[in-house]
């Protein structure tokens, strides 16, 4: 009789283990929050968000002929600039414009030498220089 | 004067290169120093790069009439509408040698690759340019020169030969479109401005969208 008592504790004892386990994994299920879920996929979509490319810089840059030194370029930068911002007013991630016009600087230059002038950056823009912008 | 992209950049405080995407607008010269910035690729190594090129009316493959210059030079007395213009090249020795088309600098753009150039290239062209002086003064010429009267000839905006406009001969890419436009002559008054600008809209609407 005692032996039937104690397994009848034990058989109590492991019920209620068995109970209480399968309570424990019935009610984790049951207390998942919607709005933790909500937030943890709200997380997801900011990192996405976060992704997005920056607003792209256009500089629009004029190169002017040799005996024209710059006037159809110059006419022509604001009408591009124009179209760029028309074109992007409704996006959300505007670019900014910026225009450059680089006029002929001297009349007996090889195209070599003019490049040089426009992209000036090989003679004077070092690396300790650049490094701010890294 | 202003002449670095960098150095512009810099001044207006444009701090991250990466976003940083030139168009490129150049007139006829201005193409072939386009052209070089973009070969040379130089810029990438900054983070900047070219979204797109849009020349006008450039020589891509030169212009003949540069080798009859000194002829010309000599004659531009007798021609006083076309004095100015023959001076001012005259006085270009180093750029009349870039656009000489048997000269070194045009050799090498024929025979590069610009179909490497990953960005699109827009080639604006003029054609049947109707002559603002009396060019038959150089008639008699024209046989020891006959690169007098290319400017002139059928196609040709009045100075650059309408096949070195779009790079007709040249090793180009998918990316290399051209177009010729009527009434676009190298000087003087452009009368067909609404149609270039229309193909430069379209071409920028690309780029940016």
């Amino acid at each position: 009789m005692m032996l039937n008592k104690q397994s009848f504790k034990l058989f109590l004892g492991m019920l209620t283990m068995l109970l209480g386990l399968t309570g424990c994994l019935s009610g984790k299920a049951t207390v998942v929050d919607p709005s933790s879920e909500v937030e943890i996929l709200q997380k997801g979509i900011d990192r996405l968000e976060i992704e997005v490319p920056k607003p792209t810089t256009y500089l629009i840059v004029g190169l002017a002929g040799l005996t024209d030194p710059g006037t159809h370029p110059a006419d022509w930068l604001d009408k591009i600039e124009k179209m760029i911002k028309d074109e992007t007013a409704t996006s959300t991630s505007k670019p900014q414009i910026h225009q450059l016009l680089i006029k002929r600087s001297s009349e007996n230059k090889t195209v070599k030498e003019h490049a040089s002038d426009a992209d000036q950056h090989t003679k004077l823009f070092n690396r300790s220089r650049y490094r701010r912008f890294e | 004067m202003r002449t670095s992209i960098l150095n512009y950049l810099i001044d207006q405080g444009i701090e991250d290169l990466n976003n940083v995407k030139l168009i490129l607008v150049a007139e006829s010269y201005g193409g072939l120093v386009a052209a070089q910035l973009a070969l040379e690729n130089n810029l990438s190594g900054m983070g900047i790069s070219i979204a797109g090129l849009i020349t006008v009316r450039t020589p891509w493959e030169g212009v003949s009439l540069v080798q009859a210059i000194p002829i010309l030079a000599s004659l531009a007395s007798m021609i006083p509408d076309a004095a100015p213009l023959i001076n001012e090249y005259s006085k270009c020795e180093k750029a009349l040698e870039t656009l000489n088309p048997d000269g070194s600098f045009i050799q090498s753009l024929k025979s590069s690759d610009l179909g490497k150039l990953t960005f699109p290239i827009l080639a604006l062209a003029g054609k049947d340019l109707k002559p603002t002086f009396p060019y038959g003064l150089l008639l008699p010429f024209s046989g020891f020169f006959p690169q007098i009267l290319d400017p002139y000839a059928p196609g040709n905006d009045g100075l650059v030969p309408i096949n070195s406009a779009t790079a007709a001969n040249s090793n180009k890419g998918a990316n290399f479109k051209s177009h010729v436009l009527s009434d676009f002559p190298h000087f003087g008054k452009t009368t067909n401005h609404t149609a270039a600008l229309g193909l430069v809209k379209s071409f920028v609407e690309k780029i940016v969208k």
